[in-house]
């Protein structure tokens, strides 16, 4: 990748969602040249980011920003829209050794 | 644990949903009093009975029962019920009793709150989504999209069919958009009865003639019959209900409405 990327998700704090938003995450990295395990790496560390909340307001939304760094990483930041509150961030390499 | 206590009163943040406290070991001495609680509800179509196993530390089958007989007539009227926050060994004693395919159940007050106002509100949900205009990142697009719908109710056709308009939206924006920050914008909410979708994308700056060029693609799309491509915008018109677009010099949007097929 030549230069970075991010994806910017803003999306209602639901609970069911939390399957979806994962997935995503993995396709987003295995579209951006990561490999299947680091893909599935990332979707781990994007569950264990929403499973941490703990009772966000019903009506209210979250963050997810995906940046994809020159160095072939991917960083992961959840936070709240309203507050800008950061819930995590977490760091996933790209290339399967 | 507590005496055993059993009261009814109303959510302060749903007036229209009665909380059921329960508090101790439950057994078949309390039964009278719920169920006179319970039946004393008003018929009306919009409340809920949630009751709260927060603070129980043992429920008796035949409570069990009585609940069950409760939810039973509560459905008559028009109501439904719930359960909320069993403790770890209470919620284990109760899903062996199959008690959780026969009510549903929240972790938190929260959980509860979100799914009753989609249910009962029809309250919205939203998503916004900014993304490189990179062709790579449309599949993960439909999945989203299709996923989001359907774990809210949404049948897999009518997934189905949100998830081509995005495919081609979003296609058009990178193939034909050109935009000049290599990116473009999704914003999506649905509700129980239809599903709103905007594509937005910058261009390079579009001469008046131009403009009308593009809203005339919109306005009338052509099909050559001997052509791969091109059909884009023809099926998203065919497949949403409302198809609305804005051109302006360095912007273009287009606004699609889908209402729900099967409710």
């Amino acid at each position: 990748m030549s230069e970075p990327e991010t994806i910017r998700m803003e999306i209602s704090s639901d609970g069911a969602f939390l399957p979806s938003v994962r997935q995503f995450v993995s396709d987003a990295a295995l579209a951006a040249g990561f490999c299947p395990k680091s893909a599935g790496l990332a979707e781990a560390e994007a569950n264990s980011l929403w499973i941490g909340l703990s009772g966000t307001a019903p009506g209210s939304l979250l963050r997810l920003d995906c940046s994809f760094t020159e160095n072939n990483s991917l960083v992961l930041t959840l936070s709240d829209v309203s507050s800008g509150k950061v819930h995590g961030m977490r760091t996933v390499r790209g290339a399967c050794e | 644990m507590n005496v055993p206590q059993v009261s009814l009163e109303s959510l302060a943040e749903e007036p229209s949903v009665s909380v059921l406290r329960l508090s101790g070991d439950i057994g078949i001495e309390h039964i009278s009093g719920i169920v006179q609680r319970v039946d004393a509800l008003p018929e009306n179509k919009r409340a809920h009975l949630l009751i709260d196993l927060s603070a129980v530390g043992f429920l008796s089958s035949p409570v069990v029962g009585a609940l069950m007989g409760c939810r039973e007539r509560l459905s008559r009227k028009g109501c439904s019920i719930s359960l909320l926050s069993p403790r770890p060994e209470l919620a284990e004693k109760l899903e062996l009793m199959g008690v959780n395919l026969v009510f549903r159940h929240y972790r938190t007050k929260e959980d509860f709150l979100k799914d009753f106002r989609w249910e009962a509100r029809e309250e919205s949900r939203k998503l916004q989504l900014q993304i490189p205009a990179r062709a790579g990142y449309v599949p993960a697009l439909r999945h989203l999209i299709s996923g989001l719908l359907l774990c809210k109710g949404y049948s897999s056709r009518e997934a189905f069919v949100l998830e081509s308009i995005v495919d081609e939206l979003s296609n058009n924006a990178i193939e034909h958009g050109h935009p000049p920050d290599k990116k473009f914008c999704i914003t999506f909410s649905f509700d129980k009865r239809h599903a709103r979708l905007a594509v937005t994308n910058s261009c390079p700056e579009l001469s008046p003639e131009e403009q009308e060029k593009v809203r005339d693609k919109f306005r009338n799309p052509r099909v050559e019959s001997d052509a791969f491509r091109g059909r884009g915008i023809a099926l998203i018109k065919k497949l949403s209900d409302e198809m609305t677009f804005h051109v302006e010099a360095r912007k273009i949007q287009v606004v699609v409405t889908k209402l729900r097929e099967e409710l």
